[in-house]
């Protein structure tokens, strides 16, 4: 069974489960700490389900750590 | 003020949050919060100047990731706990003027794989027992936003709505050794009556015991226990399901039909639930083109829902109305 991937590495495994759609998720913070996680839908890329694109955001946001939930 | 309080009476807990007084009730549409940030314009809570879909922490949450102290004194029979959760929404698309139905299927079955991703990460969290997926649409349910956009709920608790289904259901598996969701499935496609709509992978069906008028009830064939065990093909599907339903409520009466969509889940507590089946269901709130249905006084005093419909002419006119 396929599960998406937890904001953790990189991207997902490519597995017997193939899903119609690329998804990028962004992850991001507001200047109140806040989350805001952008997901992109990537026409024409290669069906992976969720990637997570830790790289960071725009020039309002600060890039989070890959997840920002693990903080406990 | 915020906090958790329990009712030893009913056994649940209650949330305070006196802050969502001063949410943001009906702007303009040039200053809605959930559009994305244009040049020159009022900072909204997307600073990009375009986005697919966004998923942020609610600034006016009734649960959060770092909660006050509770603002009153519990006690031995009624104590009181942090607020702790979290409470996201969901923004469906950038343009400020449609709704889920009237989307590309291909963003629809994106919404699925989002909502997988959020109940994945939010249901790790130590704290969170159960992740609740849901959507208000329309004024006549209290919507202040009128942007296209659900929210997430991840509570610290069990919801009562939740434990009233998991415990009919393990109830119904320690007896009868099978799934009681995929009973009521069986025998409802024999039956026929209060079937909607459905594919290879999901029905949408008007349950027999429907509470609300209309109301509708999404259920994969195949047992799954959270959205995170539906594979490829089946979010597909389910995504393809959803939008025929919703569609179908706005042909019925030739305009957008406001509902409550509700997403049910196993639990994310740690326990396993393989008695539980994973569904979605919808309660729009009217029961004629022009009257509403209120809860009033068997609902909501005596928890005794009335139905003014019966559930197999609901189906069979849900059923024979154009998804167009």
């Amino acid at each position: 069974m396929f599960r998406p991937l937890r904001a953790e590495a990189g991207t997902v495994p490519r597995g017997t489960e193939v899903p119609s759609v690329a998804i990028r998720k962004t992850v991001t913070r507001k200047e109140d700490g806040r989350h805001l996680i952008y997901y992109t839908l990537e026409e024409g890329a290669e069906p992976d389900g969720v990637v997570v694109d830790d790289s960071g955001g725009d020039h309002s946001e600060r890039a989070a750590s890959a997840d920002p939930e693990r903080e406990r | 003020m915020s906090e958790l309080r329990w009712n030893p009476v009913l056994r649940e807990w209650v949330v305070t949050a006196t802050q969502r007084q001063e949410r943001t009730f009906f702007p303009p549409p040039e200053y809605c919060p959930l559009c994305p940030t244009r040049p020159g314009a009022f900072p909204t809570e997307v600073p990009r100047p375009d986005y697919d879909m966004a998923v942020f922490e609610n600034r006016f949450p009734s649960l959060r990731r770092n909660p006050p102290e509770p603002g009153v004194a519990g006690s031995e029979l009624c104590p009181v706990r942090p607020s702790e959760g979290v409470c996201e929404v969901v923004l469906y698309t950038s343009e400020h003027n449609t709704e889920l139905a009237a989307m590309p299927i291909r963003k629809i079955e994106q919404l699925v794989w989002v909502w997988a991703d959020r109940f994945a990460d939010l249901g790790a969290r130590p704290e969170v027992e159960y992740v609740f997926i849901f959507e208000n649409k329309g004024k006549e349910i209290g919507v202040t936003l009128s942007h296209p956009h659900g929210q997430i709920y991840a509570y610290p608790f069990v919801p009562p709505t939740a434990q009233r289904e998991l415990a009919g259901s393990r109830d119904h598996f320690e007896r009868h050794r099978e799934c009681l969701f995929c009973r009521i499935l069986r025998e409802e496609r024999a039956d026929g009556r209060r079937i909607v709509a459905e594919n290879d992978g999901c029905t949408a069906l008007v349950p027999f015991f429907a509470r609300y008028p209309y109301e509708v009830h999404v259920l994969p064939r195949a047992h799954r226990e959270a959205i995170t065990d539906l594979d490829a093909s089946e979010r597909r599907m389910l995504a393809e399901v959803l939008q025929t339903v919703m569609l179908k409520y706005n042909n019925l009466w030739n305009r957008s039909m406001p509902y409550i969509m509700a997403m049910h889940q196993r639990p994310t507590d740690g326990d396993r639930y393989p008695h539980y089946h994973y569904h979605v269901e919808f309660y729009p709130p009217y029961r004629t083109e022009d009257k509403l249905k209120y809860l009033a006084g068997s609902e909501a005093g005596a928890g005794a829902f009335i139905n003014d419909t019966l559930p197999e002419e609901t189906a069979r006119t849900l059923r024979e109305t154009e998804p167009r």
